[in-house]
């Protein structure tokens, strides 16, 4: 078995002085036939608007005049436009960096389009004056381009290579994208004293997946100054690797994703240390508690927050007001925060300038970072054990466990212990109450910035979203049905009224609640808790509901409540089912039988379960004297289900809508 | 002795707030009733210097209540090569008009303002927002804004939107003796006070002490509603081009001059136009397939760079790299049209929701535009022909350009035509039905339904921008059904005077009828409920107002399991309105349901006091076409 790199190695070595690996297409760029037009055709390309023939990219070290090496990262991408829709292919926009003397250029830019015209082909190229550049910021460049002359049939060669002082930053391959794709490659040559971790993720199997090794020589200019250069020469065993994927379908929406970065076949790379020979190494990603040492060093992050921050005396003064206890301090301080700071922009894992807490508490606004590390700040100021919490929100994917990737992480916020418990602080979002996080922060893990940096995880499969609603309806004097509604929400549910009522108004709110009712006319609502963000609301309600001495009337048990359609829509589903949370949803109807009528019919009893104990749903109807009682119970004890469940979840969410819908019908007792 | 203790203190702050211009206690209780914002202040002044040179500062203030106000806590202003922004300042205040802080200059975000769609533009915005969150507060901005360009003159419209209150606006208007200062006004606004120096003529507008209005829905359009000026140059300067906006005519000839010489086409695409025409006889026919050629050669790409935001590229740019915007595509269209000696013109018009066509007055010279189309003049056919759209049909003009003026540039000067409008007969959707229901609640069915004209919009727009796989998925997420899977569709298109879509699709939809005990409800309209219904109003204080007009209709029959009998049967309805007639009608037949429907919505303008009908039309068609059929199965 030992024997096996070698020979890998040799037969490597081998296909690669052919200059040509024997599997890889034979597409060079320029050349092209009349055949290369036939439109691929295979299940996967179906009703596709472009396709990728062929995407390959290499990136590979350079020594250069700056003392140290440039990444040249160089991609040859071969499209051919299918349809009108397809047109946007034909578009790039190359994003450029640039830090002090650290700068990314596009070199070797060549761009052609080939069509098909009276049966022989015809190239146009793309010029340097429909090349622009836009400026976004000082440190951020897009250069963008179309290509000319593309029709339905087009095809476009576009080959570049962006050269890149970022040294820690290879280019990560992206195998899967809009457009489906024949062949994507990547084949990375990184010398043998850089050593980077590989992160790959996807569902798709590589056809190639390969490593191998080869020599380089690698030229280094050191500027002395005004004098003279110095020059170095370091030759260096190079290890490459290969990853093809053949046949990539487009990347496809589905709803129930936390994002689609999630799912994406890809792979991305994070330096991990340098050395040069038997000289000591230097770690780029270290390990957790040397990250959060250097964290808690970091003058925009938390280079202040363990100094007793006694500044801040006379400002939580009058917000504690004299509490001493704990648990009380820090109510005070988290509502005091959350209700007197602006955010003015959620994401981030820095403060917004440094040293800044005494700025931040001035101007009454911050970023997440800065009103959340204000928060920790403050807590500790009162002898609370408290640390900051970095997390990446589900819309910014999931981060790494394995390996402390920061740029991984899109968000800060606090946790306290407080007599023996753990809670989860979010002083950014003026509607959210205390130890409560918004649905978007439930993204599995996250990690305490504080000694050794534990793993926390703030799974959306422990996050239950717990409604319950019960219904009393009696018989009025004129012979109406006349009743009450009162309504618990789920915190999830709690908030958005919140912010409902906030931006529309209860006038608003209120209609929306008469229209989805129909035949029953609501009274003006009350809603409870609504100023108590910690708690979530409740929403009494009288209603009537009028019947004009019908033979019959057929009365639907649920009103409002309930599922009237089935969420999982589509019959096939490829990636997991990501909810935002459990649910637990109880509605409780009990209703009188109208004077002069007899109860003709009502929907059976039934209980069915999801799986064995993922869920379940019971529908319990009786009667009692005169009252006709419900009781309606939905259970999903998961947010995250496998693809393997989606027909059975479906089913199952197909059995309730079933179930609420049915009537129960009451009918005049003839005389 | 409360009340005392708070009126003594209010009077303190009163007094104080003298010195405190933007104080919350200096706003009348009228002015602050309903507001979420109130203009305290709002000073522009709009200076023209010369013909190529235009400044305007202005100095606005909001004291904002509520979160629902708090965009008026951010401004930007755009910037180019030919408009500096010489001044853009901004200060925070609190509740009683005390100065926080003002912005800082490295504070101001200075960002690219490419819009989306466009691949390139030369033009650049800096903004500012101060975050504020303690109600309420005052901002006050103050900008000044110096260019070259000199045909855009600013329009005022004080009261900037509903719930908000305005102490004080003004514009004033100062041009050199002489200058012609053009202006309409509207929405009730007065006449300037004009006043004049020894060198220049000033026009004032003011106005003070405006209650907060309502918006709501289906009204006329802001401006007419609330007190607007708009202001527009006689001669100015674009870039280096000089006009004349003192008549349609006028502003055509400048039009004209920004687009001569740039109809030049390749001999090669000369040859290629004549041999797509060859075939054919009439001007029309040529038209179509000139039309024709040109969507299948180019396609829309925005490049906005300088004088090219209002010249457009020249036809051989065209040609050779096969794309533009609408100006270059348009210009290119006339260029080939004009190679085969049919006369057309370039068209500048207002795309957009037809509300949103502000500013555009036809007795009134003005730059109100955004899009290009070309007109193709023939024989009591005029062929409108939007180029910027591989997929739309010759002479079909969708929700975006129909109905509405165009100011068209001819060899003689500007003239205005109006585009086609599409009314009852014209938007139609029919949509015939056949199902089959199972005793389990199961319905199997197949929907056939005709669009045409703008009721084929939506689904033309659809099945053309996205690909067939991405047409299954929203065909199998988006219909109005509780549980259901697609087995099979298909559409098809075509266009003979209007452009149609049909539509047929395959659908199993379980449960669709509920079974309860031995009966079962089915609702037979199944596709065409109407999701619109407008809510009640407490009082309407404007008139109404629809400009669209469609006709639906549909034929269902659903063959019913065996043993059922009828229990309850939806009545027939028949409503006709103001706003629309609705007719829906139940039966069985041989064991079959069949319905029948027809919905036609009309357009026209109502008197507020008609509002209470609109909801109960709508209320009424939103009942009847939930209504359902209640069907048992006698005990056996």
């Amino acid at each position: 078995m030992k024997a096996l790199p070698i020979i890998l190695f040799a037969l490597l070595a081998l296909a690669k002085s052919h200059g040509q690996l024997a599997d890889r297409p034979n597409v060079k760029f320029g050349k092209i036939a009349l055949t290369d037009f036939n439109t691929p055709t295979a299940p996967f390309l179906e009703g596709a608007d472009a396709v990728y023939l062929y995407d390959v990219g290499k990136t590979e070290f350079n020594g250069n005049s700056k003392g140290w090496f440039t990444l040249e990262f160089e991609r040859h991408v071969r499209i051919k436009i299918l349809t009108t829709q397809g047109f946007d292919a034909a578009e790039f926009e190359l994003p450029l960096y640039k830090d002090g003397s650290d700068v990314e250029k596009v070199l070797n830019l060549k761009a052609l389009t080939f069509n098909v015209e009276n049966g022989a082909i015809t190239q146009m190229k793309l010029k340097d004056e429909d090349i622009f550049e836009d400026k976004q910021s000082k440190k951020f460049t897009l250069k963008k381009f179309t290509m000319p002359g593309v029709k339905v049939g087009s095809i476009i060669d576009v080959q570049y290579t962006i050269s890149s002082d970022f040294f820690t930053n290879l280019q990560p391959w992206p195998f899967q994208g809009r457009y489906p794709r024949l062949w994507s490659e990547y084949e990375v040559f990184i010398p043998e004293f850089f050593n980077f971790v590989f992160l790959a993720q996807g569902y798709l199997n590589y056809h190639v997946n390969s490593t191998g090794e080869s020599f380089k020589s690698y030229n280094i200019v050191q500027s002395q100054g005004a004098s003279a250069s110095e020059f170095v020469r370091i030759d260096a065993r190079v290890n490459t690797h290969r990853w093809v994927i053949k046949d990539v379908p487009s990347l496809k929406k589905e709803p129930f994703t936390t994002t689609l970065s999630n799912h994406v076949s890809k792979i991305d790379f994070q330096l991990n240390r340098i050395q040069f020979g038997t000289n000591p190494p230097r770690n780029y990603m270290s390990n957790w508690p040397m990250v959060v040492t250097e964290l808690n060093n970091n003058p925009r992050f938390g280079s202040f927050l363990y100094k007793g921050n006694n500044w801040l005396d006379d400002d939580l003064k009058p917000v504690l007001g004299g509490s001493t206890n704990p648990a009380e301090k820090a109510q005070k301080i988290f509502n005091f925060v959350r209700d007197n700071f602006t955010c003015t922009e959620r994401g981030g894992t820095r403060m917004s300038v440094e040293n800044g807490l005494k700025s931040i508490l001035k101007a009454r606004k911050g970023t997440g970072p800065d009103i959340n590390l204000l928060l920790v700040a403050m807590l500790q100021h009162e002898g609370i054990e408290a640390y900051p919490v970095m997390l990446s929100t589900r819309d910014h994917g999931f981060s790494n466990e394995l390996y402390p990737l920061l740029d991984r992480f899109n968000m800060v916020i606090a946790t306290a212990q407080i007599d023996g418990k753990t809670l989860y602080l979010d002083a950014t979002d003026p509607n959210l109450g205390f130890n409560k996080l918004n649905a978007d922060c439930y993204n599995g893990h996250a990690r305490i910035i504080n000694g050794l940096g534990m793993p926390v995880y703030l799974d959306a499969d422990s996050v239950y979203e717990k409604k319950v609603t019960t219904v009393f309806i009696s018989n009025n004097e004129k012979g109406q049905w006349e009743g009450t509604l009162s309504s618990t929400l789920g915190y999830f549910e709690s908030l958005a009224l919140r912010e409902t009522l906030k931006a529309k108004g209860k006038d608003e709110q209120i209609k929306r609640m008469q229209n989805a009712l129909n035949e029953v006319k609501i009274g003006t609502p009350e809603f409870s808790q609504l100023e108590n963000k910690d708690q979530s609301v409740t929403v009494n309600y009288g209603l009537t509901i009028e019947h004009n001495g019908e033979d019959i009337i057929y009365f639907s048990p649920m009103l409002a409540e309930g599922y009237k359609e089935n969420p999982f829509k589509s019959a096939d589903r490829f990636y997991p089912v990501e909810m935002d949370y459990a649910t637990d949803e109880t509605y409780v109807l009990n209703i009188e039988i109208p004077e002069g009528y007899v109860l003709d019919d009502k929907p059976k009893s039934a209980r069915v379960n999801l799986n064995d104990a993922d869920g379940s749903y019971e529908y319990m109807i009786g009667v009692q004297e005169n009252r006709v009682m419900l009781r309606s119970r939905l259970v999903i004890k998961r947010a995250n289900f496998e693809p393997d469940d989606y027909q059975t979840l479906r089913d199952f969410f197909g059995y309730v809508v079933k179930k609420q819908s049915e009537q129960i019908v009451f009918k005049k007792v003839q005389k | 002795m409360k009340s005392l203790l708070i009126l003594s203190l209010t009077t303190v702050w009163l007094a104080g707030s003298s010195q405190n211009p933007y104080s919350i206690l200096s706003i009348p209780d009228s002015i602050r009733k309903k507001a979420n914002v109130v203009k305290r202040v709002d000073q522009t002044n709009f200076r023209i210097v010369d013909l190529d040179k235009v400044v305007q500062r202005s100095k606005v203030a909001y004291t904002i209540f509520n979160e629902a106000a708090d965009k008026y806590g951010f401004t930007y202003e755009n910037y180019d090569k030919l408009q500096e922004i010489n001044l853009f300042d901004a200060t925070l205040y609190d509740a009683l008009g005390n100065k926080v802080r003002s912005v800082k200059r490295n504070e101001v975000k200075d960002e690219s303002a490419v819009s989306g769609i466009s691949l390139m533009e030369d033009s650049r915005v800096k903004w500012f927002n101060f975050f504020c969150k303690e109600y309420p507060y005052t901002v006050e901005f103050e900008i000044e804004t110096e260019s070259k360009n000199t045909m855009f003159f600013p329009t005022w419209s004080p009261i900037g939107d509903g719930n908000m209150g305005v102490m004080q606006s003004s514009l004033t208007v100062r041009a050199p003796k002489g200058y012609n200062v053009r202006y309409k006004l509207l929405g009730g606004a007065a006449a300037p006070k004009i006043s004049a120096t020894e060198k220049e003529d000033a026009y004032h507008w003011e106005i003070d002490h405006y209650k907060p209005l309502q918006k709501e829905p289906y009204a006329p359009s802001w401006y007419e509603l609330t007190p607007t000026v708009i202001v527009a140059p006689s001669k100015f300067v674009l870039q280096g081009y000089e006009g004349d906006m003192n008549s349609w005519e006028s502003f055509g000839k400048f039009r004209l001059k920004l687009n001569a010489g740039r109809d030049e086409l390749p001999q090669k695409v000369k040859q290629e136009v004549q041999e797509v025409v060859n075939q054919y006889n009439t001007p029309r026919e040529k038209a179509i397939a000139i039309y024709k050629y040109l969507q299948q050669n180019t396609r829309y790409i925005s490049v906005q760079m300088g004088i090219g935001g209002w010249q457009p590229f020249d036809a051989k740019y065209v040609a050779e790299k096969k794309y533009g915007d609408c100006k270059a595509l348009s210009n290119y269209m006339t260029a080939l049209l004009k190679s085969v000696d049919i006369p057309s013109y370039y068209a500048v018009i207002k795309a957009g929701p037809e509300n949103n066509n502000k500013w555009f007055l036809p007795d009134f010279t003005n730059n109100s535009f955004n899009h290009i189309i070309v007109c193709v003049p023939l024989n009591n056919d005029t062929l409108w022909l939007e180029c910027t759209d591989q997929n739309q049909y010759p002479g079909y003009m969708g929700d975006f350009t129909d109905n509405r003026y165009a100011f068209l540039i001819t060899p003689e000067g500007g003239k205005l035509a109006k585009t086609p409008r599409y009314g009852l007969n014209e938007n139609l959707q029919t949509r015939r039905i056949d199902a089959k229901l199972a005793p389990d609640g199961a319905l199997n069915m197949t929907i056939n339904t005709l669009y045409q004209a703008q009721q084929q919009d939506w689904a033309h727009g659809m099945i053309k921008a996205l690909s067939k796989e991405k047409v299954t998925d929203v065909l199998k997420q988006s219909l109005d059904l509780p549980n259901y899977e697609l087995l099979h569709f298909d559409y098809k298109t075509g266009y003979e005077r209007l452009p149609i879509v049909n539509e047929a699709l395959d659908i199993s939809a379980l449960n669709y009828a509920q079974v309860s005990g031995k009966r079962i409800f089915v609702t037979p309209n199944i596709m065409s409920r109407s999701r619109f219904r407008p809510t009640t109003d407490s009082t309407r204080a404007y008139s109404i107002k629809f400009e669209a007009e469609y006709r639906e209709t549909d034929t269902v029959n659903i063959a019913l399991p065996e043993g059922y009998k009828p229990e309850s049967m939806p009545k027939d309805v028949d409503i006709k309105s103001a706003f629309g007639n609705y007719k829906a009608s139940v039966k069985i037949v041989d064991n079959k349901l069949v319905y029948t429907r027809l919905l036609e919505k009309l357009a026209g303008t109502h008197p507020p006091s008609a509002y209470p009908d609109l909801v109960a039309f709508w209320d009424k068609v939103h009942k009847a076409d939930r209504a359902k059929v209640v069907m048992v199965k006698p005990e056996q």
